[in-house]
């Protein structure tokens, strides 16, 4: 191992220990007592919640555009599926133990597969749906490097013994199989994420109800994932000290395309969500929702990170011929629009429910405990990791 | 184990089991409900304290099965926010009694409104728990299972009224049972005992001499938030109509 990356990893595995003591205070110290909204300020769901539906929203995303390389004949995206791959998948694994350590009784968790289930629960689907995308998303990665495991076999170390150890089973025509199951995780991957969508379809919240809520998901999604996949590439080629051209870059360019065409849809969604909500003429709750968001608590992250940051800012960079054809570039419009998301993440989670409910009612502004900044910050740490870790050990290179 | 000893057994399980389902069945053309008189209400809050000795609640402010709103009106028609002021009694210690707010609630309408879980018969927090924790009793009362949840808070997001929370020792969520452990023995709820001013009525609105259904008979009722069509348990009498909004 490098020294550099000796140093690295210890970094990662530093945070993902203040992460670990967050999560630990949590739940061993009532630190944020949840209480009844009207008989005082609370949010029950918050910052590890939009975690959640950060990470596997941008799951959702990877899928898509794995998809659309693999799939639907975008060619150009086939030398960046591998890294796509690996990232949907720690994703989602992060994400699923984001929103599992966010219970207060994790260990119950077995009553989803124990038959103590509510069917009629969107929450159940939601985790029943996901559980579903990861098996499908596994099957598909290990298709997919099946033949390139094949050649690994021969390494020596840690490598090698993963290689034998995937390739026990045997299979032929791997590719033609990844497809059609690249097919089929995707459909699971954007019914899961629009039925996460349809979960905060709750009635009496005017910001999330919403028969487009759903669709601005996949949307959202699909902004997600292409902005994490230049990421992901540009950070992968930067530590490996390659620079980004041929294949790889038309790739690069193809994502900036899909970028910058969904922010465009994605600026349309935003506008006119808080038209229709703030309206002098819409219901006095539905503009209640809004105006916090318009010039309220939560104006900020909703016009400097959300709209500018996040949609404008990387719109104009994509769309700037000297900036956009550069691979800089457009790692910097990506990294502006995955910080608008996440926020975006916050802002719909914790604004949807800071709603005041009745006339008079003060209004909770939006806290984060620093458990939850540590916990969040573990969880993001714990992304890192598991992508080096998977990365080192997948046949990445083979063949190139 | 020989034939006859099973059909013994048999014998002398089928009137067991008959006698339990006799028993349910009677018990299910039981219907709970509470009626608040607002008219009656003096916000003392005795109601609030008597529930968390009762149910074991923290005395924290924030965490309350049943609590009290004051509300004060500045106008007739409230128009801009600061025209109804409201605080919040969910602990023994009483706001109403304030220096501050008795200053500023001088000259407008006054009233206070408990609230406790609705124990909807379209409860949201039933139809969105993942695990079947939360249920219906055969007489309307909305139950949790506190073995079952997991803590996740849908419940909590779903409930228009805000009347769940996370209980911080226990941690899974606690709500109003309608002191269910007492009525069950025949006792009345802990808060509908408290009150001094009998505020809160409590009884099965099937039984034609009980005091709920002389009231629901005799007064107009209404519930809260009935737009998003749940269904509620608690009845109001003497309801402001914003207070209903």
């Amino acid at each position: 191992m490098k020294k550099i990356e000796f140093i690295f990893g210890s970094a990662l595995l530093l945070l993902i220990l203040v992460g670990a003591l967050g999560i630990l205070q949590m739940h061993t110290h009532p630190v944020m007592p949840i209480e009844p909204f009207e008989s005082a300020e609370g949010i029950p769901w918050r910052l590890l919640v939009a975690l959640y539906v950060f990470f596997v929203v941008s799951t959702t995303g990877f899928c898509i555009i794995i998809s659309l390389g693999e799939v639907f004949g975008f060619t150009k995206l086939e030398p960046i599926l591998k890294e796509c791959m690996l990232m949907a998948l720690v994703t989602i694994l992060v994400g699923l133990m984001t929103i599992a350590l966010d219970l207060e009784q994790v260990m119950r968790g077995y009553f989803a597969i124990a038959g103590h289930v509510n069917t009629t629960s969107i929450m159940f689907w939601m985790i029943m749906l996901y559980v579903l995308y990861v098996i499908f998303l596994i099957v598909e990665i290990w298709f997919y490097f099946y033949d390139d495991l094949i050649k690994q076999r021969e390494e020596r170390g840690l490598r090698g013994l993963v290689a034998r150890v995937l390739t026990i089973p045997k299979a032929s025509e791997t590719k033609d199989f990844a497809k059609v199951i690249g097919f089929v995780t995707v459909f699971t991957a954007i019914i899961a994420n629009s039925n996460l969508g349809a979960l905060f379809g709750v009635n009496y919240i005017p910001l999330w109800h919403d028969p487009l809520l759903p669709v601005h998901f996949v949307l959202s999604a699909i902004v997600s994932g292409a902005a994490l996949s230049v990421i992901g590439v540009y950070i992968t080629d930067f530590a490996r000290g390659v620079k980004i051209e041929g294949e790889r870059y038309e790739a690069i360019q193809m994502l900036r395309v899909i970028l910058g065409f969904s922010i465009v849809v994605m600026i349309f969604f935003t506008a006119w969500k808080f038209v229709t909500k703030a309206y002098p003429n819409s219901t006095l709750l539905s503009r209640e929702a809004a105006l916090p968001f318009i010039n309220g608590e939560f104006a900020f992250n909703f016009w400097v990170m959300e709209v500018a940051v996040g949609l404008l800012l990387p719109l104009i960079l994509l769309a700037a011929p000297q900036i956009g054809r550069r691979a800089e570039g457009v790692f910097a419009a990506s990294l502006l629009t995955v910080t608008g998301i996440f926020f975006l993440r916050i802002d719909h989670v914790m604004g949807g429910l800071a709603l005041k409910l009745i006339t008079g009612m003060s209004f909770p502004s939006p806290v984060y405990h620093p458990f939850e900044i540590m916990a969040t910050i573990g969880f993001f740490a714990l992304t890192i990791l598991l992508y080096y870790v998977v990365y080192k050990l997948m046949p990445m290179e083979v063949g190139e | 184990m020989n034939r006859r000893n099973f059909l013994k057994l048999i014998a002398g399980f089928l009137p067991a089991v008959a006698l339990v389902r006799g028993q349910n069945a009677g018990e299910s053309h039981k219907s709970y409900v509470m009626v608040v008189d607002v008219n009656k209400c003096i916000g003392c809050g005795k109601c609030v304290v008597a529930c968390k000795v009762e149910n074991d609640v923290p005395m924290d402010f924030k965490l309350s099965r049943t609590w009290i709103e004051g509300y004060a009106v500045k106008e007739k028609i409230p128009i801009e926010e600061s025209d109804v002021k409201k605080e919040v009694l969910s602990t023994s210690k009483n706001p109403f009694l304030d220096k501050s707010w008795i200053e500023t609630t001088r000259g407008r309408k006054t009233f206070y409104v408990p609230k406790l879980c609705n124990h909807c018969a379209n409860a949201p927090c039933v139809n969105v728990c993942p695990v079947y924790a939360r249920f219906y009793t055969k007489d309307g009362v909305v139950l949790l299972d506190k073995e079952t949840c997991i803590g996740c808070k849908y419940c909590i997001v779903a409930c228009p009224y805000g009347a769940t929370f996370t209980h911080p020792e226990q941690k899974v969520t606690d709500k109003c049972t309608f002191c269910y452990h007492r009525i069950k023995r025949g006792l009345k709820p802990a808060c509908v005992l408290a009150c001094p001013t009998g505020a809160r009525v409590f009884g099965d609105v099937n039984d034609e001499n009980s005091e709920v259904s002389r009231l629901v008979k005799e007064n107009r009722v209404a519930v809260l938030k009935p737009e998003w069509g749940t269904f509620p348990r608690v009845l109001y009498i003497g309801l402001d109509s914003y207070v209903v909004e």
